[in-house]
């Protein structure tokens, strides 16, 4: 069955098949390409340019045969370009030279020669075939730098010239030619000679990749968009032939004085897109394909560089990844052998005549058959090495980039590449721990020991000496004039206080005032006391530091010789460890007085009651269990005084004797719910009492004995005399003087402030 | 009159050691410190011994020989309180504190409420009851007496309570009646506040007047 | 939380107290008897370990460090040896053994009573230069006013009635203000103990 050749890449299609299957134009069951003057598409646009000056009736003839198949800007284009052609053509061959021969100093060597070998197909492609709509940028097309730049000098820099030229295009026989056999160039399919395309029996599989298409008109497509700006449509004949002019500079990352030396014994139309793909596909398989740069200093020389290699970076050559098995410092193109190339396609118009030197150079190998799909070769990466000169990268990039294996797979060890110590010893392939000059141990470990610097011990003495400074002197250092005054300040009302107590038994003797009202306290306790069974023990608790054992002395003694003169049994108990001492004090004092009452008989002491509040709420509970025993560790509650009681109810009374307030409402509370009409009398000190006085108000005590003056009142409702009355006149001098004092004093301080606060 | 031989020499030592305190009229001295040493070790010597005869011996020991089993508990209590002398094992006596601490707090509560709370509050409302009272003085005084009782009482608790509103303008402050009641509160308080040092201090000269007293006795004694 | 057991007793022993006090079960008051007798034998133990802290952990070792303050702490223990043996021997009801008390501790304290008295008079000269505003004028006239009546130089005659009245008043004054100090107390003392009872507050840890 005879195959279906595209009229645009001019590749075999299956005859059943309506489109192409490279390039997707639209095929004509009959069609039969027109047969190109060779494989190299290119090679016969520069054969077209060489008849430029042909009568414009062909052109307009070719035109004219087809008219209905021309689409409008292509017509436009081609009238344009004929109109130029004639103008050119009239004689300003220098104009467009120099015209040219200025954008040559502006474009890259690569891209001029590119446009040189685009002008010289041009002209052989719109003779062929000017009906073909779609081309293909990738279509071999001839590598004479030399034809192309005399085809570029002849047409001039302007885009339409371009795309009018694309619209001539058609293939060509150019299939059999080989574009280059010289050492060094471009070697897409090294491992296999270059065979003539014979008809495909079965569907190719497409081998031309729409998104490598799609690539070159992205950002990435650099060598056309740095000159353009947007892409391969606007490439120009005439910056093609501009390039074509440019030095060809050593370019050291392709090997391009391989590619330089064979340069002009390229024969045209001998370029092979698709051996360019596959030399981009191996540029994405290998990133170090062109892994040697130039030199900083070559910037121009470098930036075209980089761009060729960006530019072929995205070509997907079918057979890509048989270039992953290069050498990463060789080149395919310093080392690749050459051989025919068979392209069945005629060169195309955007594939200039004069390509760069390393594209025209490049040696083309063998480009896929067109066989049941792509294929995957192994390429041999000895033979490729051989072939491929080693670049030469700079000192700083090789010192970055990271050592990965040969591309054909080969565990290629570089030398340091594996590690002889650590966690991945002996591993290849791994990255080098980089060395800093630091040897990585364990972390010391630290004793118990505070390891101290100089600084912070000096820091620490000092900090010392200064607490030990404040350690040693903690009296606050008053100023000695100051010291002094209050001394003598205190002396002073020291004496006066005592020589007013020393003199009131002579001095003031007349002076002294009797009361005569009684606190209605005292009234009550007296007659509580007065109304009390004398068959009923009274509890008389003392819970009185010794400090005030001598005003209590004097305020209890009334009361206890009232209880004792009504012949009232009395049960001694302290909440205070020295309580029970100085209560027994207390009644052996009063009891001097009281004829006939033996202590012995009628009093009991029990001890002392620990725990505070707690005891006394325990000994309000069971006083039995509170005070088991006697201070004499005597079982108390089987004597004669307290084999009646079992609760404090059985008490004819309880008298507190206490000088504080705190532990007097601790009675109160404590024992007051449970005590029932049992009297609860207190002897208080005088500091004591206004804190009494709301629970005798509420009725919870039922009567109190505050101070000096209450046991005044109560030995004057007794009707007896006790020490009270003979220390009252030194009891009311001390007081009438401290009044004196504290009243000149506060004057003093109304009238007369001090300095600090006049100041202030 | 004292015997000679004993109370004589224990009326002379207190006398010196009288002396010794009132050494402090003129500064801070060594007798000064001789003698609160003394004091310290002389008291706590005597609280020592009270503790081992009238608390340990008879509530621990006694029961423990009568064959009570359940004074263990207090036994073992005690044991664990006593480790709270030593800082490394003062953590086992924990449990013997919490059971006091514990105690203590419910009786507090037991005794607030039931002798402070009911007793003055129904103090305060039968002051108002004027037919209870039999003393003879007028119903009239007797509900004034109340009123003033009642109010002092209300104000002194306000003046305590220190709510107040977060206002834009002024800040922080108190309501009108609330600061009102707070400032009448105050005054009850400074009176009673004065009372007690009034009182503290009646205490102090009574002291003092006793001491002097004593110390002329003593003169008188030992001149004898 | 630390030592959990510890709130535990301090909870459980706290609540059958204070149940003790409104609910007068006599199973309840069977239980509350001991638990507060254990209470009254803690205490007084309490009180041995404060002694025993106060002589070795503080005089015995203030020995072995030097300075002033070594001769009074040997005073002190020295004190303590002598006072306890002589107890240990004589026993506490022993008259002689009370004379530790009556003419030793009981001399010493009213004398400091007494040293007191003079140095809350001369502080209270400067009373008005440390509070010059009204609050501290009441105060201060509050305090001329009640040593006044202590004295009792006002209840020279029970013939005028106003002066009964007054001094009845004057008395009345500051017990209005000694209530709401009580019912304040006693708020206090209640909302600490609740604490104690709820485990917020766990004075006894650590």
């Amino acid at each position: 069955m005879a195959e279906n050749i595209c009229p645009i890449c001019e590749r075999p299609n299956d005859p059943s098949a309506e489109r192409c299957w490279y390039c997707q134009a639209e095929l004509s069951p009959s069609e039969q390409p027109t047969p190109v003057n060779g494989t190299d598409w290119l090679n016969g646009l520069r054969e077209e340019s060489g008849q430029t000056l042909e009568p414009e009736i062909t052109d307009s003839t070719i035109e004219n045969e087809k008219p209905e198949e021309v689409p409008d800007w292509l017509a436009r284009i081609r009238t344009r370009e004929q109109m130029e052609r004639e103008a050119q053509a009239s004689g300003l061959t220098a104009q467009p030279e120099s015209t040219v021969a200025e954008k040559k100093e502006e474009l890259p060597d690569w891209l001029k020669e590119i446009k040189a070998g685009y002008s010289g197909k041009k002209s052989d492609s719109e003779q062929e075939d000017p009906a073909s709509e779609s081309v293909s940028p990738f279509a071999p097309s001839t590598v004479d730098d030399q034809e192309s730049k005399t085809a570029s000098e002849d047409h001039g820099d302007d885009n339409d010239e371009w795309l009018s030229r694309l619209a001539a295009w058609k293939p060509t026989d150019a299939e059999d030619q080989s574009i280059n056999n010289e050492p060094g160039a471009v070697d897409s399919d090294a491992a296999e000679p270059e065979t003539p395309l014979t008809p495909m029996e079965t569907a190719p599989k497409p081998q031309f990749d729409m998104d490598s298409l799609a690539a070159l008109n992205q950002a990435e497509f650099r060598p056309f968009e740095a000159k353009r700006g947007s892409g391969w449509q606007k490439l120009n004949a005439d910056e093609l032939e501009a390039e074509q002019q440019d030095d060809s500079q050593p370019e050291k990352q392709l090997s391009f004085e391989d590619l330089s030396a064979a340069e002009e014994e390229l024969k045209p139309a001998n370029f092979d897109i698709n051996a360019l793909r596959e030399t981009i596909a191996v540029q994405q398989t290998d990133p170090d394909f062109f892994g040697e740069k130039t030199p900083p200093e070559d910037d121009e020389q470098l930036d075209e560089e980089e761009l060729t290699d960006d530019d072929l970076q995205h070509f997907n050559f079918p057979g890509a990844e048989n270039k992953a098995s290069l050498s990463p410092e060789g080149s395919i193109f310093s080392e690749a052998q050459p051989e025919p190339f068979k392209d069945e396609f005629d060169s195309s118009p955007f594939v200039p005549d004069d390509l760069p030197d390393w594209l025209a150079t490049a040696r083309l190998g063998n480009h896929e058959k067109r066989g049941s799909g792509p294929r995957s070769e192994e390429l041999d990466a000895g033979e490729l090495a051989e072939g491929l000169d080693k670049a030469n990268m700079p000192a700083w990039l090789q010192a970055v980039r990271v050592p990965t294996p040969d591309a054909d797979g080969s565990d290629a060890i570089l030398p340091g590449e594996s590690t002889d110590a650590g966690l991945l010893a002996g591993i290849s392939g791994t990255l080098q721990t980089p060395n800093f000059g630091v040897d990585i141990r364990k972390p010391v470990g630290y004793g118990s020991t505070l390891k101290v610097s100089e600084r912070q011990k000096h820091s620490a003495n000092l900090f010392a000496n200064l607490v030990d400074e404040t350690f040693i002197e903690n009296d606050v250092k008053i100023p000695k004039l100051t010291k002094n005054r209050h001394i003598i300040w205190r002396l002073v009302l020291a004496v006066s206080l005592i020589l007013g107590i020393l003199l009131s038994t002579t001095l003031f003797a007349p002076y002294i005032i009797q009361p005569a009202l009684f606190p209605p306290e005292v009234v009550s306790a007296y007659d509580q006391v007065d109304a009390l069974s004398a068959e009923k023990p009274v509890l008389l608790t003392g819970d009185f530091e010794a400090a005030v054992a001598g005003e209590l002395s004097w305020s209890s003694q009334s009361l206890l010789e009232h209880l004792m003169r009504r012949n009232i049994n009395l049960v001694i108990l302290s909440s205070n460890s020295s309580g029970s001492t100085l209560m027994t004090r207390l009644i052996e004092n009063a009891a001097i007085n009281v004829e006939g009452y033996d202590l012995s008989t009628h009093v009991i002491t029990l001890g002392y009651l620990p725990g505070g509040a707690t005891g006394v709420q325990l000994l309000a509970g069971n006083p039995r269990a509170a005070m088991p025993y006697t201070h004499n560790l005597d079982v108390a509650w089987n004597s004669n005084i307290l084999h009646s009681v079992n609760s404090l109810n059985d008490f004819g009374a309880v008298v507190v004797l206490s000088d504080k307030s705190e532990s007097s409402r601790n009675w109160v509370e404590q024992i007051r719910p449970g005590l029932g009409t049992t009297p609860l009398i207190f002897v208080v000190s005088a500091q004591a009492a206004p804190l009494l006085q709301p629970y005798y108000q509420s009725g919870q005590v039922s009567g109190y004995i505050a101070g000096f003056y209450g046991s005044l009142a109560y030995e004057q409702l007794l009707q007896q005399t006790s020490g009270s009355l003979a220390h009252l006149g030194a009891f009311q001098s001390a007081m009438l003087l401290v009044v004196i004092i504290i009243l000149v004093g506060g004057l003093v301080a109304l009238i007369h402030p001090t300095s600090t606060e006049r100041k202030g | 009159m004292p015997t000679l031989s004993a109370d004589l020499l224990w009326m002379f030592v207190s006398f010196i050691l009288t002396l010794m305190v009132f050494s402090y009229l003129f500064g801070d001295n060594a007798l000064f410190r001789f003698v609160s040493a003394l004091f310290i070790g002389a008291t706590s010597g005597y609280f020592f011994v009270i503790l081992i005869f009238q608390v340990l011996l008879p509530r621990l020991v006694a029961p423990i020989l009568n064959g009570s089993v359940i004074t263990l508990i207090p036994l073992i209590l005690s044991g664990l309180l006593l480790m709270k002398v030593s800082p490394k094992l003062a953590k086992f006596g924990n449990i013997s504190m919490a059971y006091l601490v514990g105690t203590g707090a419910a009786v507090a509560i037991g005794g607030a409420i039931l002798g402070t709370l009911f007793g003055q509050i129904k103090g305060t409302l039968t002051a108002f009851d004027a037919l209870q009272q039999a003393t003879g003085t007028s119903p009239v005084f007797l509900i004034l007496e109340g009123t003033f009782m009642l109010v002092g009482t209300i104000a002194t608790l306000v003046y305590f309570n220190f709510g107040a509103k977060n206002t834009a303008q002024k800040g922080v402050k108190r309501g009108w009646m609330s600061a009102l009641f707070a400032w009448i509160g105050q005054l009850f308080i400074a009176i009673t506040l004065g009372a007690v040092f009034a009182g503290v201090l009646t205490t102090a000269i009574t002291a003092l007047v006793e001491r002097s007293d004593f110390i002329l006795q003593s003169i008188n004694t030992l001149m004898r | 939380m630390k030592s959990p057991l510890s709130v535990l007793v301090a909870i459980l022993s706290g609540l059958l107290v204070l149940a003790g006090y409104f609910f007068p079960f006599p199973a309840l008051i069977a239980i509350r008897t001991p638990m507060l007798d254990w209470a009254v034998t803690l205490a007084g133990i309490a009180g041995l370990v404060a002694i025993i802290n106060l002589m070795i952990g503080v005089h015995l070792k203030r020995l072995r460090e030097a300075g002033s303050k070594r001769f009074f702490s040997v005073v002190v223990i020295i004190t303590f040896v002598i006072v306890a043996g002589f107890g240990f021997y004589l026993g506490p009801a022993d008259p002689n053994f009370q004379k530790v008390v009556t003419a030793i501790q009981m001399p010493i304290e009213t004398s400091l009573m007494a040293l007191l008295a003079i140095t809350l008079t001369y502080s209270s000269l400067k009373m008005l230069q440390r509070q010059r505003n009204w609050m501290g004028l009441v105060f201060f006239l509050s305090v001329i006013l009640f040593l006044v009546i202590n004295s009792g130089v006002l209840a020279f005659s029970a013939e005028i009635p106003v002066l009964q009245d007054l001094l009845s008043g004057f008395h009345h004054i500051p017990a209005a203000g000694a209530r709401g100090i009580l019912l304040g107390i006693a708020l206090g003392s209640l909302a600490t103990g609740v604490r104690i009872l709820i485990g917020s507050d766990k004075p006894y840890s650590g």
